[in-house]
């Protein structure tokens, strides 16, 4: 009996690659992240349209709208990763064949390419439709990396409960929103702050805060993840 | 016990009305009410570290004992933390004229209440009780572990307008004396009651639980 | 020849309030086929999904060897096959990508084997088909492949034949035979026909 387990990051990538094939041939997850997103966009803009608030609290508004927007496009895209697993029935083929820390990474490694992505493509739509300029990309784009990081290993984490609950579209925003409050208040200020101003000084601070809000995130569900996933 | 909390009770209200004096900085006699709040406050945080213990203890020991106790806490919480929310709420419209400015601290007691909501929302959701016990305690563990940033980070980074702490609020005045003392005779009376509610309703559930196996 | 066998002691489980196992013990080593029998709702997915790690015990052990050594939790997926009615594979994925990936996930890859097992099955001319198109009988085949391309020392099967054709039962038996010479192989059902295959039975809900 040869026992040539693999190692975790080919297993990681193995499992990722799936997720993606399979997201690939059905676009369920990308389709209703996108769209709903621009639905979003489009009563957003409707509604307040570009010239509606004073320049000052321009970044304010309009950072909170776009966290506000992934935020809710991720509670319907990012749940599906292990809800679709129940659904399919192939949640014991999953168990048997593999281990829960690599099922875990593999799929929070899809969930945060997925919203990641997503918010790249809809921040410049955002940018455009609303006439919000940001002064300081290169900081908005690092404070956007590291808020979807936490909200994809904290989405990950609730959808693997989710799926072991009834009403499973209902309840993962109710679970995900207070646990992922202090990242929203924080990446919304932080984005704010890197889009009206050149200051930097604020970005070290927030930058702590989000990365130790990710990491203790990630570590927290990979201890409980096991938990979870073999009953 | 029961007869020493019901006499604490009383002796720790008379105090707060008629022991302490008028603070200073403050309208009226509006300053009481933290006589209440603060140990409310106190006791709904209390209230998720214990449960968050006993999710750990249910995780190891795979005994239901500790999910009832859990549960019975997060529900009293739940009522603590509305009680805090609304005492808080009446002493910031009398103080700072706003019933709900998004003071860190009230979004600290907020994010508890939607945790606290959550956790039952998880609970009611799951039929098969074994899941059921074994999700919520991980449910608990996990937002106790991410928890610490909203009631401890997030009120020293921000600006505050509450006091820090304890109340001392913008005359700077250090709690002494009589204040002091029926602050604690109040800590003391809210954490009691607490503690006694919770152990006859875990009681309570556990009994159900006991004779639902038995029926069997 | 591996010498491989599992003991089970004292197995009890519940599903909160409901008892479903009480004290179950045995032993079964290489070249036994264990039949778990009893009527519906008496335990035999649950006690097949506790011996192989999907469940844990509420009280009692089981314990797993391969030439003596004991096979812990963290190495389950590669010792273990399962196959069970409540299981799917990925829809969207074709046969061949399901196998592929199942099979490399636990770190083998022969692809050789693969085609192997397909042709026996029949099911070579349909392996870039995708599992959705394929009949409830072809699912149930692949799915028996794909849990033993890694050959693994312990076989849990859960209504094996369910939707098989006789020419599907003929490929199971084939699959059955070939893991006797493999260590453990041990079946759930209610199903007579497949009691033939055991030489060993535990019977549930007396």
């Amino acid at each position: 009996m040869e026992t040539n387990q693999l190692n975790l990051a080919n297993k990681i990538i193995l499992i990722f690659s799936k997720e993606l094939k399979s997201e690939w041939r059905s676009k369920v997850s990308i389709n209703s992240i996108v769209l709903f997103s621009v639905v979003t966009l489009v009563l957003i803009s409707y509604s307040i349209g570009p010239y509606k608030i004073d320049e000052n609290s321009k970044s304010d508004v309009f950072s909170a709208l776009l966290m506000l927007s992934l935020f809710f496009s991720s509670s319907i895209g990012l749940s599906r990763v292990f809800v679709k697993e129940v659904e399919q029935k192939t949640e014991i083929t999953l168990k048997i064949s593999s281990d829960p820390l690599s099922i875990f990474l593999g799929k929070f490694l899809f969930n945060f390419i997925l919203i990641f992505g997503i918010s790249i493509i809809i921040t410049p739509l955002f940018c455009i439709l609303m006439e919000f300029f940001i002064k300081n990309l290169c900081l908005f784009l690092s404070i956007m990396f590291i808020s979807m990081l936490g909200l994809s290993i904290v989405s990950t984490f609730i959808s693997a409960i989710v799926s072991k609950a009834s009403m499973k579209g209902a309840l993962f925003p109710i679970l995900t929103f207070p646990i992922l409050m202090p990242l929203i208040l924080e990446s919304t200020k932080a984005l704010s702050l890197s889009a009206s101003s050149e200051d930097k000084s604020f970005f070290l601070q927030s930058f702590l805060i989000l990365i130790s809000y990710s990491g203790i995130a990630f570590f927290g569900s990979i201890i409980l993840f096991e938990k979870v996933w073999k009953e | 016990m029961i007869y020493f909390a019901f006499f604490w009770v009383a002796f720790s209200i008379v105090l707060s009305f008629l022991y302490a004096p008028p603070a200073e900085g403050f309208k009226g006699e509006s300053y009481r009410i933290v006589f209440y709040h603060v140990p409310v406050a106190w006791v709904s945080v209390l209230a998720f570290f214990l449960s968050a213990y006993n999710s750990f203890m249910y995780l190891k020991k795979k005994d239901y004992l500790y999910d009832i106790k859990s549960k019975s806490l997060i529900s009293l919480g739940l009522l603590f933390s509305i009680l805090a929310t609304i005492s808080g709420a009446i002493f910031a419209k009398i103080e700072w004229g706003a019933y709900w400015n998004w003071d860190p601290r009230q979004i600290s007691i907020t994010l508890l209440l939607f945790i606290y909501s959550a956790y039952l929302i998880l609970r009611s959701s799951i039929e098969n009780p074994r899941r059921r016990a074994n999700l919520s305690s991980v449910y608990a563990l996990f937002s106790f572990f991410l928890v610490p940033f909203l009631v401890f980070v997030i009120p020293r980074v921000y600006f505050s307008l509450h006091p820090d702490l304890i109340i001392s609020s913008k005359g700077k005045i250090q709690m002494f004396g009589p204040i002091l003392h029926t602050f604690l005779a109040n800590l003391i009376s809210f954490t009691l009651i607490f503690l006694l509610i919770y152990k006859i309703d875990w009681k309570i559930d556990y009994e159900i639980y006991k004779k639902e196996m038995s029926d069997e | 020849m591996p010498f491989c066998n599992i003991k089970a002691k004292n197995i009890h489980f519940s599903y909160g309030k409901e008892n479903i196992l009480k004290g179950i013990n045995f032993e079964v080593s290489e070249k036994d086929i264990l039949i778990i029998k009893g009527p519906n709702g008496s335990g035999k997915s649950t006690l097949i999904k506790l011996l192989s790690g999907l469940l844990t015990v509420d009280k009692g052990e089981i314990e797993y060897y391969v030439e003596d050594k004991k096979i812990e939790k963290s190495e389950f997926n590669i010792f273990f096959g399962f196959c069970s009615v409540e299981q799917n594979l990925y829809e969207e994925l074709t046969v061949w990508e399901n196998l592929y990936f199942l099979s490399k996930l636990r770190g083998i890859i022969l692809k050789d084997e693969i085609e192997d097992y397909l042709k026996k099955a029949e099911l070579f001319s349909a392996k870039d088909k995708y599992f959705k198109n394929l009949s409830s009988g072809m699912r149930q085949k692949v799915k028996i492949i794909s849990s033993i391309l890694h050959k693994p020392p312990f076989l849990f099967l859960d209504e094996p034949s369910t939707n098989l054709d006789e020419k599907g039962i003929r490929f199971l038996s084939d699959i059955i035979e070939e893991q006797k010479f493999r260590g453990i192989c041990i079946i759930a059902t209610n199903n007579e026909n497949e009691y033939i295959y055991g030489n060993k039975s535990v019977e549930l809900g007396k």
